[in-house]
């Protein structure tokens, strides 16, 4: 047994020891901590807010009008395709009462 | 890694399969009462698939995966045999992050492994092999936005055979087996190098075996 073995388990340690390293993430210097931080009359003021994951999916309800519920939808596949790790997930609904967001045609100013 | 290389080793592997399958069913009495095969269910653990930090840690991993392992060999030298194994699993995957954990879907994993497999006493065996291991999200989203991959992977592990009638076996098997990993999406991300995935699987089945 042996004539097969120790070689085997002496390539296969070899290999595994090799390739120890793990995934390298790319830098994420830029990443911001869902802060927007605006100048106001007293100071800096510090808005905070972000989708929980218990809030997920954000529910948007589109006014059917110029084609808007189809456009919306689009921009949220757009948007879950940015996220790696679903932190990020919509869905149109028909029922605005049970909407997060509600998006409305309107006259640009 | 994912490309041409591997389909021609499929193919390969595809055509020794194919082999072992007509040498199971279509050759001689001789050969065909050689031909040991054995399928077995079981469960597959697996390590981290990815790690990044946006802010805190995030760790991507497999949930315990229901495993279907098919097998089948042919006797090379008095005592050692050589074969190959199809082991899928599927299961869901999440991220973790600060303690809390996201549901990303499931994926299936298929491996395909050219092994050898050799006595180690009694009823216990060994088996070392390799292969390729491929991954099938579900839904292309997240890391495997650009779809599954293919990997190379290598595993060692035992098998106990318990004889429940002339021909038929029961068997327990241990898996372990190493991969590095990494998707078309994550490179295309900026992710560098690949991460390093060990399994562990054990099943139970049946085995049809010579004596």
């Amino acid at each position: 047994m042996m004539r097969f073995t120790k070689p085997l388990l002496l390539a296969f340690a070899g290999w595994a020891l090799m390739s120890c390293a793990d995934i390298a993430a790319p830098s994420r210097g830029n990443a911001y901590e869902w802060r927007r931080l605006l100048s106001s009359g007293t100071g800096v003021d510090t808005f905070s807010f972000h989708w929980s994951t218990s809030d997920l999916p954000v529910k948007y309800w589109a006014e059917d009008s110029l084609n808007l519920p189809l456009h919306v939808q689009h921009g949220i596949d757009q948007w879950e395709a940015l996220f790696l790790y679903g932190e990020y997930k919509g869905v149109v609904v028909t029922d605005s009462n049970t909407a997060d967001v509600i998006v409305m045609t309107g006259i640009a100013p | 890694m994912t490309g041409y290389p591997s389909a021609a080793i499929l193919a390969c592997m595809r055509t020794i399969l194919a082999g072992l399958i007509i040498a199971a069913t279509g050759s001689p009495r001789v050969l065909q009462a050689q031909v040991d095969y054995n399928a077995r269910l079981g469960l597959t653990w697996a390590s981290t698939l990815a790690r990044d930090d946006i802010i805190e840690e995030i760790q991507l991993r497999q949930n315990l995966a229901p495993t279907l392992a098919l097998g089948a060999s042919l006797p090379i030298a008095p005592l050692y045999r050589a074969g190959l194994e199809v082991m899928l699993t599927s299961s869901g995957y999440h991220a973790s992050e600060a303690g809390t954990s996201t549901d990303l879907g499931t994926i299936n994993t298929g491996s395909v492994t050219l092994g050898l497999n050799g006595p180690v006493s009694g009823r216990l065996s060994w088996r070392a092999g390799a292969g390729l291991l491929g991954y099938w999200p579900k839904e292309e989203e997240g890391i495997f936005l650009q779809g599954g991959t293919t990997r190379f992977l290598a595993g060692i592990g035992l098998d106990y055979r318990a004889p429940v009638s002339s021909h038929w076996d029961i068997i327990g098997s241990l898996r372990y087996d190493y991969h590095r990993f990494s998707t078309e999406e994550l490179e295309a991300r900026g992710f560098s190098q690949t991460q390093g995935v060990q399994r562990i699987s054990a099943t139970v089945g049946i085995g049809r075996g010579t004596r």
